[in-house]
């Protein structure tokens, strides 16, 4: 009997052991393994939207895409008593090891979209599938177009074919390490798969996808890049959005109307909450600003009284000690907010008139090119007349009009680097409402043309990682 | 069968009783220590039954017995003596005490006698945790008592648990505590044991018996086993009662009255200190304008603190028959802290130990504890809604309520005094009442035990034991409180956050063991293991607004939920092992071990580890040829032998995953990581060399040990170019490498050892060294590349977190200015935050620390005192830094010494002028103190009431003492209380703790009396 009993318990110690080692799988309860993901089109379209929220990083087009081209440029001063935020780059001290850490966020997007395209075999083929392949590609070519244009050269820069652009990445192993290419093969993918995702995508996907209009947008800015101002103009012209109207311009900037938007990436403000306007200030409740920088007074005073955007894009505001800035106004927030998170904008029709314009211009189509910048002034300013500029005051024009425009939205040092044009900045003007304060320092007065400040330079942190990925020229 | 069996016994047990009755007689007799005392409560029992006796308070006893049988006498601390009754009625027992040296203590799976002990483990009885100073939670009590044990309070706050680590660092990014054994069940803390339920703490130190728990041990176990009742032994009832007081430790520094923080604010204001200028000081323009500030003189140390009460109570009652022991114990503790307004902390506990012999060939065991803690929690932050913070910046010329021109208080329409907001813009006295936060936790404990013995060699103990944590937290902003103001929504206010954790732990272990001894030299036990381990924690988290009555905070009553959030997550542990013990002849002993764990954390290529030990012993004394006298004992050992780590690592770590989110309020799916199938256990590899000796009459004690112990595959993040669009940027993988080498020396000395007095010296001390060997190499750094924490940076060839800062070159005596050295070393008055320097040899490890105690006794008098002492480690004084802040902080309060700023050319030996505050604040090593202390942390006077004058009473013991807690402390670098663990509890820090101050719960001093009875 005792024995019997005893041989029961070792028999059961031992089924018990067995039964353990299973046990040694534990997965986790609230995500899955992506090898088992990407099966069908609803796991595809969530797939699709995650994309777009990697468009939202903090060094992407969720905060310093939209705010260093400007910092970095003419269009603002930093206001003395703000947080200082980002001033080595408003100083052109930038360097690899304070340098701009903008390579991660668009190649999450690239490896979103790789994943997508590595599957999408798994399901059937139609419209749906179509869409979803000239989404992903659409996405991975502009965020290497925004990659490019931070770190290489753009190709109607001096030299620039031949120069480093950065490695395209089509596959999903992470620990992929691919040198640089150079700008020319780098462009070429990038207009190439714009224009195959053309065709593949849907013409209505919402404002807060890519599209066919979208895709054409980004054609329009990609070829005027390139210099290829034919492209530019047919590209321009497949979009159909219309530009916003006068009334409508404050609205845009409040998220109260999507007049002109052709892509932008639809957040909520609660759920989502990225707060792109506080790259430029803070504010009170009780209307008090926290200014980080404000309009140069150079340019605030390009914007007439005539102009929409007088108001929809400058405020006068206070800080907590009574000093009166012209403050960042277009990035404020929402109708009755200050919080700063609004939809950032990545395409609109104003661009693409701005773009047809200017590509007109260049192909000596003057006529075509003014026509093209009236239908946007007509719709910026009161009681507007059409215009008469020729030749160098039309160029000069439609290149004031994009900076008027386009402020904040992350252009102006892409669009003088491309222009072959340096920064140059008042010697005289302070941050204040009147232009007093103080100005910027003599040595941040002028970045020249040709300055390898332009291309910005590769964190330290991916050569440390990888040593053999190339530096730009003149960092080493 | 059964009926056959019954009338059997029924025959043999008449047979029994007819001879017994037949054959007894009377039998008295005195059982008397080894000095001739009698022995009261002393256990007398007829050998191969239950009958049995204890010995009155003359160590008298009286049994019926026959010439037969023989007569076992036992009693705690003496060997057993028996004796046949033969022809006597009468007998005069002296008892011998056990020597020492046969010590029992406690390692894994089992125990050993002392000089058997092959490895270093420190053991501290339940009676010397009796002479420790009290604490809710155990640790604390450890903190210098075992050498190579380093214990950092968390703070003072009533029930925080402390930092406990066991020979130096063990880990980066994995856990560096110590394994938690309570009666062989994994413990997550420990708070959740009564220090009077303790039957004794090993802490083992080296490889050979911590690699006995493989994978967890890497950072050494503190094994802890409760009270068992003595089988055969009447009922024991022990009554504990303790009642006292405590607060805040005075500073070594003084803060400003109003008068000279009126004067402080004028002279900064009239300097031209450009925040000077608003402050009320310097707004004053005429006598009654200051008489008013002068007039509401505020002490906030009085204001917001309250002296504390403590008071702990616990009732036990053990004993046994003779298949049957038990010990169950109920305790309760109450300290309400020093904060007014909240009620602090309180314990209740529960436990039940009961042995059965179910059968001669089976024992089965239990072990079932519950710990139930409330507490009301203060705010551990960095500003005035933390009450630690606000007593040190609110001024001494601001009230807690409004008040207005002549100095009274103004009321508002309901007669409710009027909280006064103060410069801060917040009243931390209507926050403890409007922001109540409450933690409750109920610790559940428990296990089941089967020791089956197969044959004389072979026994098997099977145990499954449980352990489940649960812990609840509430928080709720009253609405219409100020911080609603805030931080609330108009149109909902007040807001109610319930969230809480639920932790299951459960093990199934099986033992099975053989012993044999032959030629009774060689003694063998061999032993198999095998073990599995499931954890599961769950937890939950939700949120509502909108609150119409600031007296109901369930959510049921909220307009709006606002937030809701739960999680889960699992991992398990399973494990075999094989143990060899080899002793020869009481002279050499050696044990091996290998045990391999597979854990789910790890990757599907790596998921186990095999962790091995050796040890051996030599008791030299023991040796025929050994003649000198002086040396009773002397033990030569020497370990070593790996363990693993995989605490603290999340569930899933190396796993790739797709994770959920959301845009605009639609789903995504994202990727989250790529995960590393080759993700494997850190390992730990210790070796240790140890000397034991006894001399003089074994009146002189001591132990010395030397170890070095290399933790290596550590995990950390291993960057990744961001071209591979990996989701964190990183791999976590296996790649650093840290040495700890330490050397602990234990010595006690008893200096006097008369009847009447016994003086007894001891002390110790631990040295520990850390380096880092090895880090994520890059092609700067092939050895591996810092890794920056704050103002701290890891570092290959440096001790773990030492302080990185820009370094401070005092104050320019021609002009007040500060200066600060640049990164060439040279001396400049242009801050540059970038000129950060690495201060080898200063990091938050202390060099060595250790203990000092000193016991007396004097005819039933007793007084035990303990120092603890810590040296070399470097602490970042932000508190001091706010307190005199160059005029920086001059809205807020300052210390006295304040005014000792620079004021003309040729000052030395000051503070900055307030003029260049700003710049002078800037971060750098000026705030950086060593933290150097040394505190007297116990002193008790006892008295044990004589037998004779309690026995009228029916007890058996009587103890009375006073006892003081931090009375004196001695801190020669370091201004304010050097006891630093938490710098701040709602800050994150990724260095851990005890790198800097900021306000968190003060150290406590306390008086108590306390009486312990038995019967």
């Amino acid at each position: 009997m005792k024995n019997i009993f005893k041989t029961l318990l070792l028999v059961f110690g031992l089924l018990l052991v067995q039964s353990c080692d299973d046990e040694l799988v534990q997965l986790p309860n609230d995500s899955l393994s992506p090898s088992s993901y990407y099966t069908n089109s609803s796991e595809m379209e969530f797939a699709t939207r995650g994309i777009y929220s990697a468009f939202l990083g903090g060094s992407y087009y969720g905060g310093s895409l939209l705010s260093l081209p400007d910092i970095m440029s003419d269009n603002v001063i930093l206001a003395q008593r703000g947080r200082r935020s980002n001033q080595s780059f408003h100083e052109w001290r930038h360097s690899p090891n304070l340098a701009w850490g903008m390579l991660y966020s668009p190649y999450i997007v690239t490896n979103r979209a790789n994943l997508i395209l590595a599957n999408i075999g798994n399901i059937e083929d139609g419209a749906e599938k179509d869409n979803f392949i000239g989404e992903a590609r659409a996405a991975r070519a502009l965020a290497l177009f925004d990659m490019v244009r931070v770190y290489s050269k753009i190709p109607t820069q001096n030299g620039a074919d031949s120069s480093l652009g950065l490695p395209i990445i089509t596959g999903t192993d992470p620990n992929v390490r691919e040198l640089r290419p150079n700008v020319s093969e780098s462009y070429t993918f990038i207009k190439d798969e714009l224009e195959a995702a053309k065709i593949l995508i849907n013409s209505d996907n919402g404002v807060g996808r890519l599209n066919k209009g979208a895709v054409s947008a980004l054609l329009s800015r990609v070829y005027l890049y390139m210099g290829e101002y034919q492209n530019a103009i047919n590209a321009a012209n497949e979009v159909t959005v219309p530009i916003s109207s006068f009334s409508e311009v404050g609205q845009v900037w409040k998220d109260a109307s999507e007049a002109g938007v052709i892509f932008k990436i639809d957040q909520d403000r609660n759920l989502d909450g990225v707060n792109i306007g506080v790259e430029w200030s803070q504010s009170t409740a009780g209307g008090e600003v926290v200014p980080e920088y404000v309009l140069s007074f150079e340019l605030n005073n390009l914007y007439q009284n005539t102009d929409a955007r007088r108001s929809a894009y400058i405020a006068n505001l206070p800080d907590q000690d009574g000093q009166i800035y012209n403050a960042i106004f277009k990035m404020y927030g929402e109708t009755g907010q200050q919080n700063g998170v609004i939809d950032p904008k990545i395409v609109r029709a104003a661009e693409v008139a701005l773009n047809k314009a200017e590509a007109h211009y260049f192909l000596n189509q003057e006529s075509q090119a003014l026509a093209a910048l009236d239908e946007l002034r007509s719709n910026r300013y009161n009681d507007y007349a059409p215009g008469a500029e020729a030749g160098a005051d039309l160029i000069a024009a439609i290149q004031l009009e994009r900076r008027l425009e386009l402020f904040a939205e992350g252009h102006r040092f892409f669009d003088l680097k491309r222009w072959n044009l340096g920064v140059s900045r008042s010697a005289t003007d302070g941050e204040f409402f009147d232009g007093t304060g103080t100005p910027v320092p003599a040595s941040y007065l002028n970045l020249p043309v040709g300055s390898h400040l332009f291309q910005m330079p590769i964190p330290q942190s991916e050569i440390n990682v990888f040593p053999e990925f190339q530096q730009n020229p003149g960092y080493n | 069968m059964k009926t056959k069996f019954s009338v059997i016994l029924t025959l043999i047990l008449a047979l029994v009783v007819q001879i017994s009755f037949a054959q007894n007689k009377n039998v008295s007799g005195t059982v008397s220590d080894d000095s001739g005392l009698p022995l009261a409560g002393a256990t007398v029992i007829i050998d191969g039954t239950s009958n049995g006796v204890t010995t009155d308070f003359d160590g008298k006893f009286n049994i019926q017995a026959s010439a037969e049988d023989t007569l076992l006498v036992s009693y705690v601390g003496f060997t057993t003596q028996s004796i046949i009754v033969g022809d006597s009625s009468s007998f005069q027992i002296q008892m011998v005490a056990d020597t020492s040296l046969d010590e029992v203590v406690v390692v894994a799976f089992g125990s050993k006698k002392r000089d058997e002990l092959t490895s270093a483990v420190s053991v501290i009885s339940g009676e010397d945790l009796a002479k420790l100073s009290p604490s809710t939670s155990v640790d604390n009590m450890l903190q210098g008592v075992a050498p190579g044990v380093q214990v950092v309070a968390g703070n003072g706050k009533p029930g925080q648990t402390a930092f406990v680590r066991i020979r130096g660092i063990g880990s980066i990014n994995a856990s560096s505590a110590p394994l938690y054994i309570i009666d062989g069940l994994i413990a997550p803390n420990l708070n959740s044991v009564n220090p009077i339920d303790i039957e004794s703490i090993s802490v083992l130190k080296d490889a050979a018996t911590s690699s006995l728990y493989g994978a967890r041990a890497a950072n050494g176990v503190v094994l802890i086993t409760t009270k068992a009742g003595v089988k055969n032994k009447g009922a024991t009832v022990t009554l504990s009662s303790r009642m006292g007081f405590g607060s805040m430790i005075q500073n070594n520094f003084k803060m400003m009255n109003a008068t000279q923080k009126i004067q402080y604010e004028r002279e900064l204001a009239s300097l031209g200190v450009g925040n000077a200028a608003g402050t009320p000081g310097a707004q004053i323009s005429d006598q009654a304008g200051y008489d008013r500030l002068i007039g509401r003189e505020t002490d906030w140390f009085d204001t917001l603190l309250r002296d504390a009460t403590i008071e702990s109570n616990s009732l036990s009652i053990a004993g046994g028959s003779q298949d049957l022991s038990y010990f169950m114990s109920v305790g309760h503790d109450r300290n309400t802290g020093i904060i007014k307004d909240i009620n602090g902390f309180e314990r209740m506990n529960a436990r039940l130990n009961v042995s059965y012999k179910a059968k001669d060939w089976l024992e089965v065991s239990t072990n079932f504890s519950v710990t139930s803690t409330t507490s009301d929690e203060p705010r551990d932050r960095n500003n005035v809604q933390n009450p630690f913070r606000a007593m040190y910046d609110y001024n001494p010329y601001e009230t807690k309520y409004q008040v207005d021109d002549d100095n009274n208080i103004l009321y508002d329409e309901f007669g409710q005094p009027l909280w006064n907001l103060t410069g801060n813009g917040f009243s931390i006295s209507e926050a403890l009442v409007n922001n109540p936060e409450d933690e409750y936790s109920t610790t559940i404990l428990g296990g089941i035990t089967a020791k089956a013995t197969i044959s004389d060699a072979l026994t098997n103990t099977f145990k499954v034991g449980a352990t489940n944590v649960r812990s609840r937290r509430e928080y709720f902003n009253k609405p219409g409180s100020v911080l609603d103001g805030y931080v609330g929504d108009a149109d909902n206010p007040g807001s109610k956050t319930d969230n809480g954790s639920m932790f299951l732990s459960y093990v199934i272990t099986n033992l099975l063991s053989y012993n044999k001894v032959i030629n009774e030299k060689h003694d063998f036990t061999v032993t198999g293991l095998f073990e599995f381990n499931k954890n599961t924690s769950r937890s939950y988290s939700l949120s509502s607004i909108g609150f119409s009555n600031p007296d109901f905070s369930v959510q049921s009553v909220a307009a709006l939920p606002d937030a809701a959030s739960t999680s889960l997550f699992e991992n398990t542990i399973l494990s075999y092992g094989a143990f060899i013990d080899y002793g020869y002849d009481g002279r050499f002993f050696v044990t091996a071990s290998a045990r391999k764990d597979s854990s789910s954390v790890f990757g599907s290529n790596n998921r186990s580890g095999t962790f091995t030990s050796a040890s051996a012993a030599w008791n030299i004394a023991k040796e025929d040829w050994w003649d000198y006298e002086l040396v009773n004992d002397l033990k030569l050992r020497a370990s070593a032998g790996t363990s693993g780590n995989s605490n603290g690592i999340g569930s899933y770590a190396s796993l790739a995953t797709l994770g959920f989110g959301s845009l605009n309020g639609a789903s995504t799916a994202i990727p989250t990581d790529n995960g590393n199938q080759d993700l494997g256990f850190e390992e730990n590899f210790i070796f240790d060399i140890g000397l034991e000796f006894k001399m003089f009459n074994r009146r002189l004690r001591g132990v010395v040990d030397y170890y070095e112990r290399t933790t290596s595959n550590l995990l950390l993040n291993s960057p990744l170019p961001s071209q591979g669009g990996e989701p964190d940027g990183t791999i976590f993988a296996n790649i650093g490498e840290m040495v700890n080498k330490g050397l602990e020396v234990e010595l006690s000395w008893d200096a006097i050892a008369t009847e009447d007095l016994q003086l007894t010296i001891g002390g110790n001390i631990a040295f520990v060294d850390n380096e880092v060997t090895k880090l994520v190499p890059s092609s700067n750094n092939p050895d591996g590349d810092d890794i920056i924490r704050g103002n701290n940076v890891i570092r290959v060839g440096e001790e773990i977190n030492t302080f990185f800062l820009p370094q401070w070159a005092g104050v320019n005596p021609s002009n007040g200015e500060p200066m600060f050295y640049d990164s060439d070393g040279n001396i400049t008055n242009v801050y540059d935050s970038d000129a950060n320097v690495l201060m080898s040899g200063k990091s938050p490890l202390a060099d060595f620390d250790g203990g000092l105690n000193l016991y007396v006794n004097y005819r039933g008098f007793d007084l035990a005192t303990d120092f603890y002492f810590k040296s070399g480690n470097y602490i970042l004084n932000y508190m001091e830094s706010n307190m005199v802040s160059d005029g920086v902080n001059v809205q807020d309060n300052q210390r006295v010494d304040a005014f000792n700023y620079w004021r003309n050319p040729g000052d030395t030996n000051v503070l900055p002028s307030p003029l260049y505050g700003n710049e002078a604040q800037q971060n750098s090593d000026r705030w950086l103190q060593k933290g150097d202390f040394i505190r007297l942390r116990n002193l008790t006077l006892g008295y044990n009431v004589p037998v004779s004058d309690i026995n009228t009473l029916g007890l058996t013991s009587l103890r009375v003492f006073l006892q003081a807690q931090n009375l004196w402390t001695y801190a020669p670098h370091f201004n304010g209380d050097p006891e630093v663990g938490i710098g701040s509890g709602e800050t994150g820090n990724s260095v851990g703790f005890g790198n800097y101050n900021l306000y968190s719960y003060p150290t406590l001093k306390s008086f108590s009396v306390g009486i312990d009875v038995k019967f």
